[in-house]
């Protein structure tokens, strides 16, 4: 279920030439706040260096960047190497291990660097996400997941339960019915189950894309321990940063954010969102910068506790933010509207 | 459903279920909305599926929405960035739908842009980002967009509907291209007019009325309006002087129009007195190049007004030389004289050979002698004859010649004036065959001479087996011959049998493609 012209046009956005790269080191590692077990602690994040999502072999997400970091050189060793670098310096309980596709791809992560893995942080780690399409969880290829020595979570990128936008505005190569088989297998095999959403793909309106995002929520509950909201950020060779380059790709508001928590407070699920590049130019923002809200919008995720963040939303003008979301909404192409309008021409006296 | 009440070109003017007038600022939750995937227009529900990426590139038409009576267009933030892509879209749009829908333009910020879009054939906008302008302080005034720190977004829109008012009034009454040109406060609408001008120009001169009221031409752009180029191409490459030995006799243009009746015109031909037929008076003006005398009154010549500065632009001296340049190739004339002001030196270098130039001084009779000696002694050492010409007639065959074609003559051989209530006819037999406006510098045609264009197949509107009365709607017409113009003379017939006379009121696309709306005016 992909739209082949779309799949297409995002594969010859792609770079052809792979920068060279330390193949022994993660693409990154870091350390922040979250709460895989329920309360918010200090979570090492490593992203490792792999060959890349099989994804890639035939286009990539419209928003997705992340093949910027793969190298095809990578092999058993370097794994191994990367492996070791990331243990020699663990000094969380809870890990997120993210590579630029699925970890539980075994062409991408090899068994043995699986097994390698899950041997090295036995006892070291009591917490573990990791991240997967939905296509490599099945029972056969999840029997070596260590769940008698830690927690195991399994992230999954829904970005939407509306297959249409999945298929025209993503270019997921997934479904929606695809997340729920996954997300049953994962249930029968006592895996946590971690949802990502997308907040505001290309081609919505903001009030469209708030209304996804509320939909995806109801339509993820029952299968999530937990549900992320990912607002849009521009990452580089993308379809999303071609428009946005252009000026066709409009990056949602910290208000529309808020709402979504907001209003999902009592979902039945936790609902999280820990934007990339808030407030940043790339990033989620409002039309004038709020380091507060982004704040708050922090706080309330990783404490489940919402009040102050409802507080300031209630108490805070929104008419500006409110109106010009439903006037952009008019616009079959949602375009960045204050960027055309700026490049428009029109004779300004002052 | 819509009804057109006016054309200008590709733009119209008219009604939407009675109720709303059309050049529309469609406000929104007023007229449009757009909510769970429904686009509601005017009351017209439709369920929009995404168009998702095929907006973005490709071709242009990828991007076209039809819905009911309307064709949406919904990139046009991103077209408008470049003329030349909003000028592709909608002749896209116009080769594959003609005005069988109305083209609503999605994306317009800039409400400069209104009066060319709708010169273009765009009929609907909608409020969206005009008001969003406003909400952020940006007020639309008369003379450019003014930074506030209020919200402006009702001014806005009132700003906007008052504009589209007054363009709907200008398609009525045949003046947008005038509108159009003078509202240039965006450069992209000089850019759209001047490409629109240029490289469409066929394609704008088969839409474009033959006559409006009046030009009034404000700037170098009206050069180029399509039926200033019309007439002036005409001169240049199908106009024959009248016959017989003369004298040409280039003459600077006057403010009066017909020229003849300006003081300065009356002076000339006073002085010239009966050496009158030996000339052929041309005047030499802008923005129509070369005036013919039996012409002058005549559309366009004697219907427009130019700022006079006594200065010319390059564009119009180039104009005027490459005219003269073709005049003086197909038409020759014993000698050239010019007969001009200064301003008019640099025509000169664009006349034949043995030009007698002489400088018009309108302090003194000095130069009007000089010109009256020259003539008479062009005359003696040319051995020039005076032939008895019929000048009223000469006139009236050149002005047919001009308004239906060279075909039309040959029926002129015998014919005779006949003035009657104060109206001068060609009489053949006894009958009226043209009637000439001496109000519009015009004929009229009747149904005797109607035969004639049915004979030549020009100017015939085939209708239906039908009498028409005092309006032709365009479901009553078969077909139309490809000359006509809007405001053109027709000839209305049934298998070949003529059924009536009358104007076009509509380009001929529009005759063929719509069911409603006038389309032929029947005179009785």
């Amino acid at each position: 279920m992909i739209n082949r012209e779309f799949s297409g046009f995002i594969k010859n956005l792609m770079p052809r030439v792979q920068k060279k790269v330390d193949l022994d080191s993660p693409v990154s590692m870091w350390r922040e706040m979250d709460r895989l077990g329920g309360f918010p602690e200090k979570t090492t994040v490593v992203i490792f260096r792999t060959t890349g999502c099989s994804w890639y072999n035939f286009s990539s997400c419209s928003m997705c960047g992340y093949f910027n970091d793969i190298s095809p050189d990578v092999g058993i060793e370097n794994l191994y190497h990367q492996i070791d670098h990331v243990v020699s310096s663990l000094d969380t309980e809870a890990l997120k291990v993210f590579t630029s596709g699925s970890f539980l791809d075994p062409l991408e992560f090899p068994l043995s660097a699986r097994e390698y893995f899950f041997s090295s942080i036995k006892g070291k780690v009591e917490r573990l996400l990791v991240e997967s399409r939905t296509e490599y969880i099945r029972k056969s290829n999840l029997e070596d997941l260590p769940l008698d020595a830690m927690k195991v979570r399994v992230a999954i990128g829904l970005e939407s339960a509306s297959d249409s936008i999945i298929i025209n505005s993503i270019n997921k190569g997934s479904s929606f019915s695809k997340y729920v088989a996954a997300a049953e297998i994962l249930k029968d095999l006592g895996v946590e189950l971690r949802t990502y959403l997308l907040f505001k793909p290309p081609f919505l309106s903001e009030k469209q894309a708030i209304d996804d995002m509320l939909y995806s929520i109801k339509k993820a509950q029952p299968y999530s321990k937990d549900v992320s909201v990912n607002p849009m950020n521009i990452q580089s060779n993308t379809y999303v940063e071609y428009l946005w380059k252009r000026g066709l790709y409009k990056l949602p508001r910290l208000w529309s954010l808020a709402r979504i928590l907001i209003e999902s407070e009592n979902s039945g699920v936790d609902v999280v969102s820990y934007p990339t590049g808030g407030n940043k130019e790339r990033g989620v923002h409002n039309d004038n910068p709020d380091p507060q809200l982004l704040q708050l919008i922090y706080e309330s995720s990783l404490n489940q506790n919402f009040e102050d963040l409802k507080n300031y939303y209630a108490e805070s003008d929104r008419s500006l933010y409110e109106r010009t979301i439903e006037l952009e909404s008019l616009n079959l192409l949602q375009a960045d509207y204050d960027k055309m309008i700026r490049k428009d021409g029109s004779f300004i006296i002052n | 459903m819509f009804v057109d009440h006016s054309f200008f070109g590709f733009a119209r003017f008219g009604t939407i279920d009675d109720k709303v007038e059309y050049p529309a600022l469609l406000i929104r939750n007023k007229h449009i909305s757009y909510n769970d995937s429904v686009l509601n227009i005017l009351g017209e529900k439709h369920t929009l599926t995404l168009q998702f990426d095929m907006l973005l590139r490709g071709n242009p038409s990828n991007a076209l929405i039809p819905l009911g009576d309307y064709i949406i267009i919904p990139n046009g933030a991103q077209l408008l960035l470049r003329a030349k892509d909003i000028i592709n879209t909608i002749n896209a749009v116009r080769d594959k739908y003609g005005y069988s829908k109305l083209i609503y333009l999605q994306g317009v910020s800039d409400p400069y842009l209104l009066p060319i879009l709708v010169y273009m054939g765009v009929s609907l906008f909608d409020s969206s980002l005009f008001e969003l302008r406003g909400l952020k302080g940006e007020k639309f005034t008369p003379i450019g967009i003014v930074k506030t720190n209020a919200d402006a977004s009702k001014e806005n829109l009132n700003f906007c509907n008052d504009l589209l008012k007054s363009i709907s009034i200008s398609i009525e009454n045949g003046i947008l291209r005038d509108v159009v040109e003078r509202f240039q406060f965006s450069n992209k609408a000089s850019e759209i007019l001047r490409i629109l001008d240029s490289r469409f120009y066929s394609l704008s001169e088969t839409y474009f009325p033959r006559r409006t009221p009046r030009i009034s031409a404000s700037s170098l752009d009206s050069l180029n309006r399509p039926d200033l180029v019309r007439y002036r191409e005409y001169i240049s490459r199908s106009y024959r002087r009248p016959r017989g030995e003369r004298i040409a006799l280039l003459l600077p243009c006057s403010a009066r129009k017909p020229y003849s009746t300006s003081k300065s015109h009356k002076m000339i031909i006073n002085a010239l007195g009966r050496l009158r037929p030996y000339v052929h008076e041309v005047i030499v003006t802008s923005p129509v190049g070369l005036v013919p005398r039996e012409l002058e009154a005549t559309y366009p010549p004697g219907f427009y007004d130019i700022p006079v500065t006594g200065n010319w632009f390059e564009e119009e001296k180039e104009m005027i030389g490459s005219m003269l340049i073709s005049f003086f190739k197909n038409n020759s004339y014993t000698r050239t004289i010019s007969f001009v002001t200064e301003d008019l030196d640099f025509i000169k270098e664009f006349l034949p050979a043995g030009n007698v130039f002489i400088r018009w001084d309108k302090s003194s009779n000095d130069s009007l002698v000089e010109l009256v000696n020259s003539i008479k002694e062009i005359i003696n050492t040319e051995n020039l004859q005076l032939i008895r010409y019929n000048f009223a007639m000469e006139k009236y065959i050149q002005i047919a010649t001009y308004q239906f074609g060279e075909w039309i003559e040959p029926y002129l051989k015998d014919a005779k004036i006949k003035r009657i209530y104060n109206s001068d006819m060609l009489i053949l037999d006894g009958d009226p065959v043209l009637v000439y406006n001496e109000k519009l510098g015009k004929f009229t045609i009747n149904k005797r001479s109607a035969q004639w264009f049915l004979e030549n197949k020009k100017f015939c509107v085939e209708i239906d087996d039908f009498k028409p009365t005092a309006n032709v709607y365009p479901v009553g017409i078969l077909n139309a011959t490809e000359d006509i113009r809007q405001e053109d003379e027709v000839v209305l017939h049934y298998k070949d049998e003529i059924r009536g006379v009358g104007i076009a009121k509509m380009p001929i696309n529009a005759m063929k493609q719509l069911k409603k709306g006038t389309a032929v005016k029947v005179r009785n």
